[in-house]
């Protein structure tokens, strides 16, 4: 379906353009998310593209207190935690994610298992434009 | 594996820095404490050994960002030309350098070596929260992450799983800090030395849920050394000499957060790790026959799942089997973390692998500092090391007893 390489680069693409992308293995039909050049089930190396339909469930959470520094600079702190997850999609693999749209000043109320959709999230304009990947409760 | 390393290397030494924030010290100075300790409790000198492994993450500011080099070992001993090897696995050094010793002294190469790990943290500034920006993989390998972070997520895995309320899951987590600080107020040498109690760890700052303040270990600069030699010669230094009875480390592919099946409450890395070691060691029952667990307690739910993980009690079982049992005291059936762990004896991240060796050795001998934390007639003890992250662990597991 697309002709770019199966790289970080190409996945960071992606979420620019608010598509979450991963690759298929040709052969053993494995999925990765973010895409790999290289099965490593199988180690075939024709891999093909495959878009996912940003829909899953969290499996895991945190609400982190005290952040790195860049989250900081970004206004996170001890008043105002900011939510990373791990999400399983539809299609069965999973990601690691900032989640959205919840309670972080009240953890208890996040439950594992919550259904999620995808939200992207856009920094920066233009050439400098980074896209990270995040889920809100759907 | 061709050959159990089973009671074929014997330590007949070892040296611990007290550990905490040793302002009073340099990398220099700790790496001459610990290895000073360990030459005076054998009855050698510096210069009878014939051969140096290092396990150290980042040494300390002096290496500049720089990653450090033997170089860090023999200019602090002026050892005369002999290899000095520096090697890293993250949290898990202190336990590559164990393992290179070991080996070292299996090849017959050598007589005598020491394994020491340093570090000297609390001048570089890293408190294992990440400062760098978000890079290549993120937000896939981090999504904004950190140590304590990466951790909490299995927390939170952990008690969907087994269905406990986030209440009961930090009270259990909380008793576990509770005892870790209990033996570091009975341990000379260890860095947080108070008694706390279930709620203030429950009442602490969080730093991430349902991690708080007491749940982590600290940021600690310590080191720790052991000397090893042939086991059949080893009489000839001591009597009370310890063995090495089986050795694994499990250098896990990484795919725990790929993985459909991976569910981050059990870790795949450290079960590997643990079987390898055991099968060496001829263990059957680890909960029957080990009678005392050094294991790495980075966080309060490491030390419970590294527990389970290591075959301590069954998956999902550790509240009824260690918490309302009291099993993991020094009187309890399976003692684990005696020293205060990492949490209260403190992380020095290169040197927590070598100061666990060191607490076995020091327990089996009868020798712990207090009375009042020295485990019954401990003749087969575990020593577990990791680094990495649920779902991307380096770990190994040392069984260590009496020859």
């Amino acid at each position: 379906m697309e002709e770019r390489p199966f790289s970080d680069i190409s996945y960071e693409q992606f979420l620019n353009e608010e598509k979450l992308m991963g690759s298929k293995c040709a052969k053993c039909g494995a999925l990765f998310v973010p895409p790999r050049s290289i099965c490593i089930r199988c180690y075939n190396t024709k891999m093909e593209w495959a878009q996912m339909k940003g829909k899953g469930k969290l499996v895991a959470f945190t609400c982190i207190a005290v952040g790195p520094p860049y989250m900081i600079k970004e206004g996170y702190d001890r008043q105002h935690p900011y939510c990373s997850g791990v999400v399983e999609l539809e299609e069965g693999v999973r990601v690691v994610a900032r989640i959205e749209g919840v309670n972080t000043n009240k953890p208890e109320t996040i439950k594992v298992g919550t259904p999620l959709t995808v939200q992207f999230l856009h920094r920066a304009e233009g050439e400098n434009l980074k896209t990270f990947l995040a889920f809100k409760p759907a | 594996m061709r050959e159990s390393i089973k009671d074929k290397v014997a330590i007949v030494g070892a040296g611990c820095t007290k550990f905490g924030e040793r302002w009073d010290a340099g990398i220099d100075d700790m790496i001459k404490e610990a290895a000073t300790e360990a030459c005076e409790d054998v009855g050698v000198e510096i210069k009878d050994i014939q051969a140096i492994w290092v396990g150290t993450f980042r040494g300390s500011q002096q290496s500049g960002g720089v990653a450090p080099t033997g170089l860090v070992v023999s200019s602090a001993l002026q050892t005369q030309y002999i290899p000095v090897t520096r090697v890293e696995n993250a949290c898990g050094s202190g336990q590559e350098a164990m393992r290179g010793a070991t080996y070292g002294i299996a090849s017959k190469v050598y007589d005598l070596v020491m394994a020491i790990g340093v570090e000297k943290l609390k001048d570089t500034g890293f408190g294992g929260l990440g400062t760098m920006y978000p890079g290549r993989w993120e937000p896939v390998y981090g999504a904004f992450g950190t140590g304590p972070g990466r951790y909490a997520m299995a927390a939170t895995a952990y008690f969907a799983k087994y269905g406990l309320p986030p209440e009961e899951g930090k009270r259990i987590l909380a008793e576990i800090s509770v005892k870790s600080h209990h033996y570091g107020v009975h341990n000379p040498k260890a860095h947080l030395r108070r008694e706390i109690t279930v709620e203030d760890v429950i009442k602490a700052p969080i730093i991430a849920w349902p991690l708080g303040l007491y749940d982590c270990c600290g940021v600690t600069d310590g080191a720790a050394a052991c000397i090893l030699c042939p086991a059949e010669e080893a009489r000839k230094y001591r009597d009370d000499y310890v063995t090495i009875k089986g050795f694994g480390i499990a250098t896990s592919p990484g795919w725990g957060k790929e993985r459909e099946d991976y569910d981050f409450t059990w870790w795949d890395a450290t079960e590997a790790a643990a079987r390898q070691a055991y099968a060496e060691a001829g263990i059957k029952n680890p909960r029957k026959e080990l009678d005392m667990v050094e294991l790495h307690d980075c966080f309060s739910i490491a030390e419970l799942i590294a527990s389970e993980s290591l075959f301590l009690c069954e998956h999902g079982k550790y509240k009824q089997e260690f918490t309302d049992k009291r099993a993991y005291y020094h009187e309890g059936e399976m003692p684990v973390n005696i020293s205060g762990g990492l949490k209260s004896f403190g992380h020095p991240i290169g040197a927590s692998g070598c100061r666990e060796a060191y607490e076995v050795y020091k327990q089996i001998q009868g020798k712990a500092q207090e009375p009042s934390r020295q485990i019954k007639d401990v003749t087969l003890g575990l020593t577990h090391n990791q680094g990495g992250h649920p779902g991307r662990f380096i770990c190994g597991a040392l069984v260590l007893g009496t020859p």
